[in-house]
């Protein structure tokens, strides 16, 4: 055997050396707890019929057209089904079902329009692709109830290991993209946010420092470059885990995030001594069996396609964050790349579109509010993210067409202010959006940020 | 013996490490459970109080207050039309239009919860049904206009019977001795009563005692406000800016302009076309916005939204008051009335479209990204 078999060796047999499998039933039991959380909210705040029935269009991912709310009620009937298998991850109750059927749910929900992408849907989809992957139901389960031979105490490290490398990539991506400029050097967009909570008790004060930006910006891309390997050294571990959550309870008091802080709060929990709950509950009195294995016992995984298919998959989500490099100009304004790349936080970007439609026959042109076609949601979400606009100027040259109007052509006077710069215009206003084909090639009609100065040329159309 | 010291000395480490954390969590409770104290002297609160208090109030004062007179001019003319001057009653309805207008740039609020706009100001109105209503039998009461539905009242209806083709149609049908004369009138007068009801209720509305929507909104953070914060108090106004810069580019300059029908001219779209008011309308927006921005009346400067663009980026600050002047200069540039400006010079009123759409776009980029205060229709969340 040479070194390098023998290293292999000893990676793999690490891989399937057996772990309490108490941390992942608990993460089950978290992640579906926070799921029906999720659900809940969007029949509590209305948002189902906000974002998927009140919408006449809708803005399609790359590959996902057909994708589209169902009719009348049955998009209430599909969040209710969603809440009925985040209940059964939670309880494990026909586990894989619950977390297959959740996740297939909760993407289809989420591709109907891309006006509702958030970064912490797409890892709540990956998470539950994963998850389908692991017997997460194998500890502390109703299906071990009902089918007692599922019952596992242990399970092999690299379960464990999967989804810990799935946070990973959230903090580590999400650590990278906080290394441009605006970031680091002129602390923006946090220079921005933090002056809105001038009136928080104690914290108020300090963020109206100057220096609390820079801080606050350098201190945050430490952060998410240097927390997994913290919580994974068993020395750093307890302070790193205090870390992560006071970073996450401030941002979710700071900001408008969602779930997204107590996801990663309860996710990096993973990172700890997968016999952490066992642990928990002895501290508070409770009894719990301990589950006691001799190490060299290793599991078989009985899933030969499981190392293949994960490899395919943890290289995907290597180089889906990377991809933006293949495009020209800053990211954040191009927005090429953007999505599916942990780019949290990255970006105050504001827009204003309206469109001008040339009968080319007539000569006639027609200035068209997108609030024609969109909800003032849809409006908002689209106006600074170039391929909504063009997507949304295709929805405009359709209803011109059905109108009888022979080619329209559809040019965007579409201006955009990126983290505290003057507003520029985003997309070159002679671009026939119409003959703009909707693909992940480069968008040359895209134009390239200019210098804060120079953003106030040409602000108004003319025909010229 | 040996090993069972280092297990006491683990359990010693772990307990410390555990009380370490304790203390941390429970200090960061403490600070994030708090909800935000009031800071009597912070800038964006005084910018708040500020303009509620030196805009929104005195605007909705002088609506009721021109609303009231209107109302009462109209009682006296169906009292005893001898002695009315009808050039009064109609400058009269002239002057409720300039608050109104200035009153869209904060109609949040009561004005929502009270559906305020049907009532004073429906549009569009159904001229059909009030010659119908007029030409019935039914008492012209306050009660029954109440009942038939806000697209036969409202200022647009007054003014759809105050401004008929010509000043001798209107004393013809106005002082009319006959019955249809003094119905007329009674339905006038009975169309201003719930003008200036609906505008009283309103001013009412932004009390400023405890449980007034003033206090309510410019003291957030308190058990009774509105906003649990400052800054959702400034997003609120900063966003109805922009969304009244937009409705004026698009309504009430575009519509007529035909921006959206590919240059076909519609006077008939002007939101006043019969007394000849659009543009003075859409200017009163245009001011409405200017106050709420500069959080006063008289164009003063103190604590505002100005002022808080100002500190944080001068050139977005500047950009705005530019974008504002104009799109009011444009405005005025436009003749009176917008109907034969649209016939005799439609490029005044295309370069007012273009700096209205201007100056939507200045606020809805650089100022809302100075003041991190992106338009929030609803309270989705994420990144």
């Amino acid at each position: 055997m040479t070194a390098t078999e023998a290293k292999l060796h000893a990676l793999r047999q690490r891989l399937l050396r057996p772990l309490d499998a108490a941390s992942l039933a608990a993460f089950r039991i978290g992640f579906g707890a926070l799921m029906l959380v999720a659900v809940l909210r969007f029949f509590a705040h209305g948002w189902i019929a906000e974002y998927f029935l009140q919408p006449t269009h809708f803005f399609k991912y790359w590959g996902f057209e057909w994708v589209r709310p169902w009719p009348g009620p049955f998009m209430y009937v599909h969040f209710a089904a969603m809440a009925l298998c985040a209940l059964g991850v939670l309880l494990g109750y026909r586990y894989r079902v619950s977390v297959l059927g959740f996740g297939a749910l909760f993407a289809y929900a989420h591709l109907i329009d891309k006006t509702n992408y958030l970064n912490h849907y797409y890892l709540v989809v990956c998470l539950c692709a994963l998850m389908a992957l692991l017997p997460l139901h194998a500890h502390w389960s109703l299906d071990v109830r009902r089918r007692p031979q599922l019952a596992q105490e242990q399970l092999p490290a690299w379960m464990l290991w999967a989804l810990r490398a799935q946070l990973a990539t959230v903090y580590v991506f999400g650590g990278i993209a906080k290394l441009k400029p605006d970031w680091l050097l002129t602390a923006q967009p946090l220079s921005i946010w933090l002056g809105r909570h001038a009136d928080l008790p104690v914290l108020g004060a300090v963020f109206e420092q100057p220096w609390a930006a820079h801080a606050m910006s350098w201190a945050g891309a430490a952060f998410d470059l240097s927390i997994v390997p913290l919580l994974l050294m068993r020395r750093t571990r307890p302070f790193a885990y205090l870390a992560v959550a006071t970073f996450h309870l401030l941002t979710a008091r700071l900001f408008q995030l969602g779930l997204f802080p107590y996801i990663m709060m309860f996710g990096s929990l993973l990172f700890l001594s997968p016999s952490w709950p066992r642990e928990l509950l002895a501290r508070l009195g409770l009894k719990c069996r301990s589950s006691v294995a001799p190490p060299e016992v290793v599991l078989c995984t009985r899933a030969p396609w499981a190392w293949p298919v994960l490899s395919l998959y943890f290289a995907l989500q290597f180089l889906l964050p990377l991809r933006h490099w293949l495009y020209p100009g800053n990211v954040c304004w191009t927005e090429q790349g953007y999505r599916f790349s942990w780019n949290v936080m990255l970006m105050e970007k504001d827009g204003s579109v309206d469109f001008r439609v040339v009968e080319p026959s007539s000569g006639r042109t027609f200035r068209v509010s997108p609030l024609d076609y969109f909800t003032p949601y849809q409006t908002k979400m689209m106006a600074p993210q170039p391929d909504m606009v063009l997507q949304a100027a295709h929805v405009v040259a359709e209803d011109f067409r059905a109108r009888g109007v022979v080619a329209p052509v559809v040019y965007a006077d579409a201006f955009a202010s990126l983290n505290g710069r003057a507003m520029q215009r985003l997309i070159d206003p002679r671009a026939d959006l119409a003959r703009q084909a909707d693909d992940l090639s480069n968008k040359p009609w895209i134009l390239p940020m200019k210098p804060s100065q120079e953003g106030q040329a040409s602000l108004a159309w003319s025909p010229e | 013996m040996r090993k069972f010291l280092m297990n006491r000395g683990l359990l010693a480490e772990l307990e410390r490490r555990f009380q370490v954390q304790l203390c941390a969590w429970a200090a960061l409770c403490v600070l994030l459970g708090c909800s935000p104290e009031p800071l009597p002297d912070g800038e964006r609160r005084v910018a708040l109080k500020r303009t509620t208090e030196q805009v929104i109030l005195p605007t909705y004062q002088e609506l009721s207050a021109t609303t009231d007179e209107l109302a009462s001019l109209l009682r006296e003319l169906a009292d005893s039309p001898d002695a009315a001057e009808l050039a009064d009653v109609r400058q009269a309805y002239l002057a409720t239009r300039a608050p109104l207008e200035e009153s869209q740039a904060f109609a949040f609020g009561p004005a929502e919860e009270l559906r305020s706009a049907a009532a004073l100001d429906q549009q569009p109105i159904d001229p059909a049904k009030i010659d119908a209503e007029l030409e019935g039998d039914t008492e012209l009461t306050v009660q029954y206009l109440l009942r038939i539905g806000a697209n036969k009242r409202g200022l647009h209806g007054i003014e759809y019977l105050l401004f008929p083709e010509s000043d001798a149609a209107l004393e013809q049908a106005l002082l009319d001795a006959g019955e249809a004369g003094a119905r007329r009138r009674q339905y006038l007068a009975s169309a201003a009563e719930i003008v200036a009801s609906a505008a009283a209720e309103l001013q009412a509305a932004w009390d400023t005692s405890a449980l007034g929507y003033a206090r309510r909104f410019s003291e957030p953070g308190e058990s009774f406000s509105v906003s649990p914060d400052v800054q959702t108090g400034l997003d609120t106004l900063l966003n109805q800016a922009v969304f009244l810069s937009e409705v004026v580019a698009n309504s009430k300059l575009g519509k007529p302009l035909g921006a959206a029908t590919g240059g076909e001219l519609d006077p008939s779209a002007q939101e006043s076309e019969r007394s000849g008011a659009s543009l003075t309308d859409a200017l009163g927006n245009l001011r409405g916005v200017r106050n709420v921005y500069f959080g006063s009346r008289d164009g003063s400067f103190g604590p505002s939204l100005s002022s808080l663009v100002r500190a944080k980026s001068p050139s977005a600050d500047q950009h705005a008051r530019a974008a504002l002047e104009a799109a009011e200069a444009s405005l005025l540039a436009v003749p009176e009335p917008l109907g034969d400006a649209l016939a005799d010079a439609p490029e005044t009123v295309t370069a007012a479209f273009e700096a209205v759409k201007t100056l939507k776009r200045v606020l809805a980029t650089e100022v809302l990204g100075t003041l991190g205060a992106s338009l929030k229709f609803n309270d989705n969340d994420g990144d």
